[in-house]
This record gives C-alpha cells, structure tokens and sequence, in this order.
C-alpha cells in the first residue's frame, strides 16, 4: 500500500466522517424540532433533503469506514465501532479525529 | 469438540443477525412501496352514503378513502385545526366540527377556512345539516399544539376523551353542505395530496434498504475477514 493510497483512503473517511457528522447533526438538532415541535417541515419543503441526505451519506460513510478498516487492519469491534459512529451525534467528528491522529 | 460447537455458535449468530438485517430491508421496501402506492387513487365521482364505506369500530379501510361521501346529522363541536396544507400547497387554519350523526355516532368534517366560519352564523348546533365530501383518513403528524378548542392534527382519536360518541377514524373534507333552508355558501377547501401514513420519504425509505442489506452483507463477510500481514491497528 503506498502512500498516496493511504492518504486516499484516509481523505475519503475524514470527508465522509464530516459530512455524515453535520448531516446527522441538521437531522437531530434541525429536522427533529422543525418536524416535532414547530411544525414547520410543511411550509419549508426544502427540509426534508436532510433525512433523505442522510441515508445516502451514512452508505458511503460506511463503505469509506469498512475500506479504512480492512486496510488498516483494524480489529472487528474497532471497524464495527467506526460504522456505529456515523448514527451517534458528534461520534464520527471524534472517529474521525482518532484516525487521523493514528494514521496521518 | 468445543472449537466446532464455537464456530457453529458463531455461525448461527452471523445468519441470525444477517437474516434479522435482511427482513429489516424487507421491511423498508415495503414501506416504500406503501408510500408510492398512496399516490395512484382512482378518480371516483359517486356519492356514497358514509355507513356503507366505512364503520365507527375500526379504520377506514384504503379502497374507501378518497370516495365522496353523504351524511347527515347535527354539529356538536368546533375545533380550529392550524397549519393545514390544502391540495394547492396553501397553509391555513382550517374550521372543523365534530358531526353527529343519526345514531350515536360522530365524525369530523373539515368545513372550510377558520377565517370564514362566521361567514353562516343560522347554522347553529340544533341545526340539521346534509353533507357531502371526500372521506380522507386520519392525519399522523402534528401540526400544532392540542388543546380544548384546537386539534394538532385531524384524528378522532384526539376526541375520545371528551364524548362518549363511537367515532369515525379519519375526517370528511366537505364540498356541500345544506340545512332544511338553504345551501350553505362559503369557499371550500381543495383536498390535500394524500399521503400513505407512513412516516417519511420514499427515497429515504430506499436509503434504509441498501444500509439494512448493506449491514447484512458486512455481517455475512465478517467471519472471513482475518487482519493477516503486520498487524497496525490493536
């Protein structure tokens, strides 16, 4: 594996991490209460991009996280963690930092 | 002996939560299909008395909703229901009441806009009226806050409370209404676009089929998986 593949793979994780971080945080802390509590999601269309953003970015999170994985050779509850964070608010920003300062 | 009892143990494990992912997805595509099945409602312009499409003890069953229908009977209550989206896509207030009918049943009509509801002051509650409209199922999600005067969404399951009437599950979104005197004149509402009942989108719901299935896949590659070579990550 060379270099420029790691940093590949590891690019890939980071900006999917990231990503399905702040998606998940719009779905929790914006969608949820627009939804819920303001009844807002009817008169603002445009909000319901958030949940159906989130169900494709969380596909490739997971990809991204199983190829990190198995390159790194990380143990199965690691890559199994790596895959759970992407559902838990801010877990994938704190993956995403415990890679990189592994890795990079 | 104990190694081959731990492999099938594991064995057994991984088919369980694969087979347990797959019929998650299963699931998912359902719904999704429950959702795009909504859509497609045939055009029907006959008038059908209320009690032979649908009955006070259960739901209104789906080849029912949509048909227009007739009843008759006294109106016992008025709500305000907020923040309702018609069919052009127009959020208001909307007045609805609560209509007994003949027997001791009762059903919710959506009469118009809330803003209009003095529009017919010689309606009064010992008034009796004949109605037509389009029988719409419960609505799930809330729109407002609920309180005595306000329903947060139209369901006659948030009235149960305060009559001892059998309620019709779902509402009438009226189109006639008259008394013994006279038609009542007043704009009416264009019936919203229906929607399946379940919670979120169809594209979502096919997101969820491919991370179910995805999950499954994972599950059922785990037990090749093996970290051979250098060992980075502990």
């Amino acid at each position: 594996m060379t270099e420029a593949q790691t940093f590949g793979v590891l690019t890939r994780f980071r900006l999917m991490a990231i990503l399905c971080g702040v998606n998940l945080l719009l779905l929790i802390f914006g969608y949820m209460p627009a939804k819920h509590i303001f009844h807002v999601v009817d008169t603002h269309q445009w909000m319901v991009f958030i949940p159906i953003a989130h169900g494709y970015l969380y596909i490739i999170y997971i990809l991204t996280a199983l190829q990190i994985g198995v390159q790194k050779k990380m143990s199965l509850p690691v890559i199994l963690a790596l895959i759970a964070a992407g559902t838990l608010p801010f877990a994938s920003f704190i993956a995403e930092r415990r890679i990189v300062k592994k890795y990079s | 002996m104990n190694s081959s009892l731990k492999k099938f143990g594991q064995g057994l494990l991984v088919l369980l939560l694969a087979s347990s992912f797959i019929a998650l997805g299963i699931w998912q595509l359902q719904r999704a299909q429950d959702m795009q099945k909504s859509s497609t409602i045939a055009v029907d312009t006959q008038i059908y008395p209320l009690t032979s499409l649908a009955s006070p003890t259960g739901s209104i069953p789906p080849e029912s909703i949509g048909k227009i229908v007739s009843s008759s009977g006294h109106y016992i209550a008025n709500f305000k229901a907020p923040n309702q989206k018609d069919g052009k896509g127009r959020v208001a207030d909307w007045e609805v009441a609560l209509l007994q009918n003949e027997t001791d049943t009762a059903i919710l009509v959506v009469r118009g806009l809330w803003k209009d509801r003095l529009a017919n002051p010689d309606i009064v509650m010992s008034t009796s009226v004949e109605i037509t409209g389009i029988l719409l199922p419960h609505q799930n999600d809330d729109r407002a806050e609920n309180t005595p005067q306000q329903l947060s969404r139209l369901d006659s399951s948030l009235l149960t409370g305060i009559t001892d009437m059998q309620l019709y599950d779902g509402f009438i979104l009226e189109q006639n209404e008259s008394t013994r005197a006279s038609a009542t004149v007043r704009p009416r509402i264009s019936a919203p676009v229906l929607t399946s009942g379940v919670p979120g989108f169809y594209l979502q719901h096919i997101s969820y089929v491919v991370i179910w299935w995805l999950m499954a896949l994972v599950i059922l590659w785990l037990p090749f998986y093996s970290r051979r070579g250098n060992r980075i990550d502990s």
